[in-house]
């Protein structure tokens, strides 16, 4: 940031610091402006103020008609819907760390390029940067999602996949073939018991351990 | 040039491992779905004892032979009435039944159950005269797997009696005793026994009324015994006029079908007779007759799934490892299933036999029935794909 460059106001950023919507680069930027600007520091502390107003108020009674048109929301909101991402891969973009140098919002405003010339440089130490997710030593020249780790995943999720479309492929086969099975189901049998008893005995006439009758005394007491 | 991850050869890749993982599938059912037990006749071949021999018989045995075959000579020509009592005795129950029975000779015999839980009313029950003559494969079956012997003279429901013994041959326990009415030649008594001596099963007179006396003399050999010195395996006369009589051809196309149709079981149990049995339905029954000599076991094989519901009396119970369905009258009766095959035997074998004749025969495992469905289904598949099916 040079001297004989004027930093412009804060105008309607002024909330968004209070709020602390800003991104780090920006945040940065914004108070650095506020502890030379007496106009902005004037209209943040105004913003802080009535924020604080705000915040000590009672919560507004919430209409019955207006938490059951709530409820009735789906769960995407239009953006979501419009875009069709993943609400969490959504949310994720507000918490993408901000690139330096970027064109974020707060840039454009605090850092407005000019024409043929880059975008200043701003350094931001490492204890500055927002930490929302662990950081693993990457090894150099292994582009971002392509790292070992992400490899094993991925072939375990091919091997998962793979043994349930095995899976599920032997069901198949098995269902279909049972189906086919029961068309050449054969018919139900129930044998007729008296008949083979004096069958037995017709069959067995002529054996000298045979007695004729004993087959045809078990038929009877089956009939009873 | 397509890489390790190009998405193509990964797609392939998958492809080729669930097409693998089917057909290893299909092929684990092809080979698991079969029933248990013997996979053809020639296994049961192979296991059991072989075909009997008609085998040289001394004096003594003749003597046996001959009051055995005048006993089955004298049931057809002599009149008489009485009161009888069966019993069987197994591992599972015993069972006893008193019957009023009555013979004229060429009518035939009559019998009516008088035992406790029979109706007052209950109708005589008839059965067919014999041809009141031992058959002669019979008796072949019964001298080459027993020795016969006359033993003491004996009083048996108050007559004069001889009995005769049977006792497997190399063996010291009788499995079998006869009590031949002197006068009569009629059969008072006749019980039969396991391996321990147990009676398994008998039947006696408690009281006889011979009413028209058979004529002849007492002990004389019927016309068509050739003085016992070698006994002959023939049909009779009877059976060769039988058209229900399955033959060795007939055995033979059947066994080529599929059917599982043993020529000898084991406990020296050998087929004796085949018919075809008429049976509500459109397929006949093949009735199996196998028979030692002394025991004999009835296998009747009807193709279809069982349908237990019909099974008055049965409950489901164990013969070694094979499930069954069984009811212990007088005659042992067990139902089962094995493959597309439904299997009833009826015997008056001890269980120690049946046991044995039951795990050589074609058996479902517990929780087949899905298992042969597919096993139908990957049968029919596979014909659809064979052109030599």
């Amino acid at each position: 940031m040079t001297a004989s460059r004027r930093d412009p106001h804060l105008g309607e950023l002024a909330a968004a610091l209070v709020d602390g919507a800003l991104d780090h680069n920006a945040r940065d930027r914004a108070l650095a402006h506020v502890m030379r600007c007496d106009g902005c520091r004037t209209e943040v502390d105004a913003q802080r103020q009535l924020k604080a107003q705000l915040a000590r108020l009672a919560p507004p009674p919430l209409s019955a008609d207006f938490a059951e048109r709530l409820r009735a929301l789906p769960d995407r909101t239009p953006v979501q819907s419009a875009v069709g991402l993943p609400s969490a891969r959504f949310e994720a973009r507000f918490r993408t760390p901000a690139r330096v140098g970027g064109d974020t919002l707060g840039d454009r405003v605090l850092n407005p390029r000019t024409p043929g010339r880059a975008p200043a440089p701003v350094l931001v130490r490492a204890a500055d940067r927002p930490v929302d997710r662990p950081s693993f030593p990457r090894p150099a020249g292994v582009p971002i999602g392509r790292g070992p780790g992400r490899r094993v995943r991925s072939r375990r999720r091919r091997i998962a996949a793979t043994a349930a479309g095995g899976f599920a492929a032997f069901a198949l086969s098995l269902g279909a073939v049972a189906v086919v099975g029961a068309l050449d189901e054969p018919p139900p049998v129930a044998p007729q018991i008296g008949q083979f008893l004096t069958e037995h005995d017709q069959g067995t006439k002529g054996m000298p351990g045979n007695d004729s009758e004993v087959g045809v005394v078990d038929a009877t007491s089956t009939r009873r | 040039m397509i890489g390790d991850d190009h998405p193509v050869r990964r797609a392939a890749q998958r492809f080729v491992l669930v097409v693998g993982a089917g057909a290893l599938g299909a092929a684990v059912c092809s080979t698991g779905v079969r029933y248990a037990g013997p996979e053809d006749d020639e296994a049961l071949r192979l296991r059991n004892a072989p075909t009997p021999a008609a085998r040289e018989i001394g004096p003594a045995e003749t003597e046996a032979l001959t009051l055995l075959r005048r006993a089955a000579a004298a049931q057809s020509v002599t009149s008489y009435e009485g009161r009888k009592l069966f019993g069987s005795w197994s591992t599972v129950g015993s069972e006893s039944v008193l019957a009023e029975v009555g013979h004229e000779p060429g009518r035939g015999t009559w019998l009516r159950v008088t035992s406790a839980g029979a109706r007052g009313d209950a109708d005589r029950e008839q059965i067919a005269d014999g041809a009141g003559d031992l058959d002669e494969q019979a008796l072949a079956l019964l001298t080459d797997q027993y020795t016969l012997k006359v033993g003491e003279r004996r009083r048996c429901i108050g007559r004069p009696a001889t009995v005769v013994e049977a006792t497997p041959i190399g063996g010291r326990q009788v499995a079998g005793r006869f009590w031949i009415d002197d006068d009569s030649g009629l059969l008072l008594r006749r019980e039969l026994y396991d391996a321990t001596g147990r009676t398994v099963r008998s039947s006696s007179f408690l009281d006889l009324d011979v009413t028209a006396p058979a004529t002849g003399p007492r002990r004389g050999l019927p016309a068509s015994y050739n003085n016992g010195v070698k006994v002959p395996r023939q049909r009779s006369a009877e059976r060769e006029a039988d058209a229900s009589l399955l033959g060795e051809a007939t055995l033979d196309r059947m066994r080529r079908e599929g059917w599982v149709l043993p020529e000898v079981l084991p406990a020296g149990m050998v087929l004796y007779r085949a018919r075809a049995v008429d049976v509500p339905g459109d397929e006949k029954a093949v009735h199996l007759t196998y028979s030692d000599g002394l025991f004999s076991a009835s296998l009747f094989a009807q193709r279809g799934r069982l349908d237990t519901s019909a099974l008055r009396g049965f409950r489901p119970d164990k013969v070694g490892n094979v499930a069954v369905h069984s009811r212990n009258g007088l005659y042992r009766q067990l139902v089962w299933a094995g493959g597309d095959t439904v299997y009833t035997l009826v015997s008056d074998a001890p269980d120690t036999e049946l046991k044995q004749v039951i795990g050589a025969l074609p058996h479902d495992t517990p929780g087949s029935g899905l298992r042969a469905r597919v096993g139908r289904g990957i049968d029919r598949m596979g014909s659809w794909i064979n052109p030599f099916a």
